[in-house]
């Protein structure tokens, strides 16, 4: 037993807390990048009249919860590269992140507009406004309200989601785990303290997910 | 752009593919007929009037839902290692994949059981059906039928989850492509395809999920 | 004012109006009848667009109006249309929900928004509740926002979709009368009723619906005293 505590200092915590921050950093660059392709999948997805764009919208979002976010990555973290294109690591693994929360956010948005009654729509259309006027003014305040628990759901899936650039070599806080564990063999301890980790960072997410869900169960 | 694609070379190792594909099917179905039998006790222990019994299947569900599937996966591959226990890697990654699978599903289950209104056991037991009869009747079938397309679509999740498992050197479909590509380096292409057999399972499962709900249940849902 | 000219519409396969035509004059108020799924609804929301027409034209004001078009937006605003379940906007305030679309539809300036808004309540019998949420008021209170929404934007013309059919019977009362007093003081109104009271005593004709078609029209007394179409007989007598 004693075995697992050579060689491990605090210096290796403090290796993995930074590495925590840099999953922290990969996962606001992917949601807010993320939000705006979410926002257009979700918005072409409700479009009554053009069957052709639901149906884009439709198969991004198949495309993207089909195949596994370890292919997503390679394929992107690869193909970018021949594209030619030399980008700084950070940029390159947050692409396909970008996409996957576009496809995932995107199906939440839909969920969201859906869930506003026609007759909301029909009153105001009826009273004059616009398109953009009805999804800002009708729409954004219901769909909103709907939409936030299982956003924050999904950012518990993205914290989870940036380990997998562990396989690109990027050093995030699985791959820090790893390079930790290699180099003092105490595995056990280390990767327990990645887990508590990101524990810590998406349990409180869990938890106001599940509470607002609860509240909007009951406002409803 | 000065790359030229080569699809030839996944192309060619078409077979080598459908070995893997197989074996990812065999890993993620075992893990997910253990992990529902898991999930059914996980559900049951969630509901339980005994706090021990909530407690542990609380921190159990909370503590996979809230790590990733690849740490917990060198948690148990290295974990093993180190108390000199020593399987295969596929072997681990069906353990953990079912570990990963059943807490997500007791979730599911339990959502499931608990949608079911307690006045209809009352009616149940009030019309003079005995307890097993009740929950034969008034709480199997109506379960199921809620808990199946969750169910359906957790199963798919956790059959593209099982790429990961190519991390440890488990042998499945994704790892047959790692193998490829470092003898052959067309890492795009042959990720590509490989995608593409993932889609396309999981689109087939899902065809199989959907057909099979509705001729159980008699249920018309669109695709899951 | 108004004027559909053999108005044609099919839901998928369903031929739902079977050449309507109607005029309506400025000031005048008009009552339409039937049984369910007669269409009469459907006559309703062809006039303000929401439902478009494959054959026939519908005019307002001189304007004619294409579903799905742009410019139907511009009619919508001289056009109030009133629902059966209210539809008001369930996170604004009473007092929002009538100004908004004034502000945002007819740019008007927010302070001016307000006091129209605080006046069209007023009307309605609402000035204590300008700051409550729709989740606060009874059916009959929502419907008269909805009513004061409507007005609130000095349309030329009113179009009442059943609006009481969804309300439980004593909360009534309050609405038809707030219609009767629009009616009173000249506004051009078209109403889908059940209310077969309201309908004597407050509309300048009456036109029965059945199975898609103007059975028959006429001045509201000699509607209910002699009617001749044998549909109509039999639909008045199973209301009285």
């Amino acid at each position: 037993m004693p075995e697992i505590f050579i060689a491990f200092s605090y210096k290796d915590v403090l290796y993995l807390l930074q590495a925590a921050l840099v999953t922290i950093a990969m996962c606001a660059m992917a949601f807010s990048c993320g939000l705006p392709v979410a926002l257009l999948i979700g918005l072409i997805r409700t479009a009554r009249r053009i069957p052709a764009l639901r149906w884009i919208g439709w198969a991004y979002v198949e495309v993207f919860r089909g195949t596994p976010l370890l292919m997503q990555i390679f394929i992107a973290y690869f193909g970018l590269s021949i594209l030619g294109l030399q980008l700084p690591r950070f940029v390159a693994v947050s692409i396909p992140l970008i996409l996957y929360t576009g496809a995932y956010m995107g199906e939440i948005i839909r969920a969201g507009v859906e869930a506003v009654p026609r007759g909301q729509w029909e009153a105001g259309s009826s009273l004059g406004m616009s398109y953009p006027q009805l999804l800002g003014y009708v729409v954004a305040p219901v769909a909103v309200r709907v939409m936030i628990p299982p956003s924050v759901g999904f950012l518990v899936q993205l914290v989870k989601g940036t380990s997998l650039a562990y396989v690109v070599g990027y050093v995030e806080l699985t791959r820090a785990g790893y390079i930790v564990s290699q180099s003092t063999y105490a595995t056990m301890l280390v990767f327990t303290i990645v887990g508590v980790i990101y524990f810590g960072i998406n349990y409180p997410l869990s938890l106001v997910s599940q509470g607002l869900e609860a509240r909007l169960k009951r406002h409803a | 752009m000065t790359y030229t694609f080569h699809w030839e070379v996944p192309l060619r190792e078409l077979p080598a593919f459908l070995w893997g594909a197989l074996a990812t099917l065999e890993m993620s179905g075992v893990a997910c007929l253990l992990g529902l039998l898991v999930a059914t006790c996980g559900a049951l222990a969630r509901l339980s009037k005994r706090r021990f019994l909530r407690g542990a299947a609380t921190a159990y569900v909370e503590a996979i839902r809230n790590t990733p599937f690849i740490v917990q996966l060198f948690y148990v591959y290295f974990g093993l290692v180190t108390f000199g226990i020593n399987l295969e890697a596929f072997t681990v990654a069906i353990i953990t994949l079912t570990v990963n699978c059943g807490a997500y599903s007791t979730e599911i289950i339990r959502a499931g059981i608990q949608s079911i209104h307690r006045g209809q056991t009352e009616a149940g037991l009030s019309l003079g059906m005995t307890y097993w009869q009740v929950f034969r009747y008034v709480i199997l079938m109506p379960t199921l039928r809620v808990v199946w397309p969750p169910l359906a679509s957790q199963f798919i999740a956790t059959m593209l989850g099982s790429s990961v498992a190519s991390q440890i050197s488990a042998e499945e479909l994704t790892y047959a492509g790692m193998m490829l590509e470092s003898r052959t380096f067309r890492t795009f292409e042959i990720f590509f395809f490989i995608a593409i057999i993932y889609f396309l399972m999981a689109r087939l499962f899902s065809f199989l999920f959907s057909l099979t709900g509705q001729k159980v249940f008699r249920e018309a849902w669109g695709q899951l | 004012m108004l004027k559909l000219e053999e108005v044609h519409k099919w839901f998928g396969s369903l031929h739902v109006l079977k050449g309507i035509s109607m005029t309506v004059s400025r000031g005048e108020v008009v009552v339409i009848v039937g049984r369910s799924g007669s269409g009469k609804s459907t006559i309703l929301r062809c006039i303000n667009g929401l439902e478009p027409i494959q054959r026939g034209r519908i005019e307002v004001d001189g304007e004619v109006v294409e579903a799905h078009s742009r410019h139907v937006r511009k009619i919508r605003e001289e056009v109030g249309f009133v629902f059966q379940s209210f539809n008001l906007f369930p996170y604004y305030t009473a007092l929002d929900n009538v100004s908004l679309a004034l502000r945002i539809v007819k740019k008007t300036p927010s302070a001016q928004a307000r006091s129209i808004a605080e006046e069209m309540l007023g009307r309605v019998g609402l000035s204590d509740k300008l700051e409550a949420y729709p989740d606060r008021l009874s059916g009959g209170q929502q419907q008269r926002v909805a009513i004061a929404r409507a007005l609130a934007m000095s349309p030329k013309l009113m179009l009442f979709d059943e609006v009481t059919s969804a309300l439980d019977p004593e909360l009534v009362g309050e609405v038809l009368k707030v219609m009767q007093d629009l009616a009173e003081g000249g506004m051009t109104m078209v109403v889908v009723t059940h209310e077969m009271g309201f309908a004597r005593r407050v509309a300048d004709r009456v036109l029965f619906i059945h199975e898609g078609q103007i059975a028959e029209e006429g001045p509201t007394e000699q509607i209910f005293t002699a009617p001749q179409n044998e549909n109509l007989r039999s639909f008045i007598q199973s209301i009285l």
